[in-house]
């Protein structure tokens, strides 16, 4: 298992996550911001928001970003 | 004798234990044993027998529902000013939940076979402990109402407001990876709604704790999700309910 750190990056602001969560792989950790994006995405739409540009920055425990994954990845990629 | 009674009831920090009657107290009293409760401790797992019931002085249990695939969401939280074992006083012994501390604490725990004798021998107590589990459906049935009607925003803010009343002081010892089990929402979730309660400088949200800093704020955002349980449970308890809709902090506090 290994730690990743799931960072927001929004039009305007970054929030970084101090928490982040074990999971098995990058491949599962890509998984897990899709299915997020998709929640979060949902929760916006439903409350009348505009849905900005965001996205989900993958990081591991010493701060490297593995990966950047769009919100909008999460509409027309399959989640795994 | 009396007097006796009346110190035992006053030194309890559990609101059921303090408003025990005497007669009935005594019946339990010898059978409670004090115990630290760490998070994650299990109090009840689902589908097995309800060993101890525990009346917590400290920290928050949560009930938690789940289905077979490990689906899972808290329908039920519980502190001070109740006690856990929900199938015992409502006459089965097997629980259909889990229950596990959320926030550690302490409490005294008692052979579930003492209270069911107990409430055997005594209308009172059952009337007594029937009542807070009347508190806990109604909380449970507007928990039900959150999670189909509110969003994740209001849902949050609510959990705060009832974890807020369950704890001393305004600090919420609680990661990001617990909020989002009880609140059936991803993690992620979880961290950009704390971010916005944070930005309208209603909490302070460091690693592994919240810290409530506008309360009346943290109840706006609700948006009326939070207060009719517990107005309901000012009711039918012995406690003077507050004058505003919405119960403040200290509604717990014995008097």
């Amino acid at each position: 298992m290994t730690r990743y750190y799931f960072n927001i990056r929004l039009a305007n602001g970054y929030i970084e996550d101090t928490e982040g969560q074990e999971l098995r792989s990058l491949g599962e950790a890509r998984v897990e911001a899709i299915e997020t994006a998709r929640e979060l995405m949902a929760e916006s739409i439903l409350l009348g928001q505009k849905i900005e540009h965001r996205a989900f920055e993958i990081s591991d425990e010493a701060g490297e970003t593995l990966d950047i994954i769009p919100f909008s990845a999460a509409v027309d990629r399959p989640a795994s | 004798m009396a007097i006796t009674a009346t110190l035992l009831r006053a030194k309890h920090a559990n609101r059921l234990l303090a408003d025990m009657d005497p007669e009935d107290l005594a019946r339990i009293e010898p059978h409670l044993r004090h115990v630290d409760l760490p998070v994650t401790t299990d109090l009840e797992k689902a589908g097995q027998k309800v060993e101890y019931l525990y009346f917590l002085e400290r920290g928050i249990a949560s009930v938690v529902a789940s289905n077979a695939k490990g689906r899972q969401i808290e329908i039920g939280l519980i502190g001070r000013e109740g006690v856990t074992g929900f199938p015992i006083l409502l006459g089965d012994s097997v629980s259909s939940h889990s229950t596990y501390m959320q926030i550690g604490g302490a409490g005294h725990k008692v052979p579930a076979s003492v209270i069911s004798d107990a409430l055997k021998y005594s209308p009172r107590l059952r009337e007594q402990l029937a009542r807070f589990a009347h508190t806990l459906m109604i909380q449970t049935a507007h928990t039900a109402l959150a999670n189909g009607r509110a969003n994740i925003l209001e849902r949050l803010s609510r959990w705060i407001l009832m974890a807020h009343d369950r704890v001393e002081g305004n600090v919420l010892p609680i990661t990001h990876v617990f909020l989002s089990l009880m609140l059936g929402v991803r993690r992620a979730g979880v961290t950009l709604a704390l971010h916005e309660l944070e930005g309208r400088k209603l909490i302070r949200a460091t690693r592994g704790q919240i810290t409530v800093l506008d309360r009346a704020g943290i109840e706006q955002m609700t948006n009326g999700f939070y207060g009719q349980p517990e107005l309901e449970y000012a009711r039918l308890h012995p406690i003077q309910p507050k004058e505003s809709a919405v119960v403040p902090a200290d509604a717990f506090d014995l008097p």
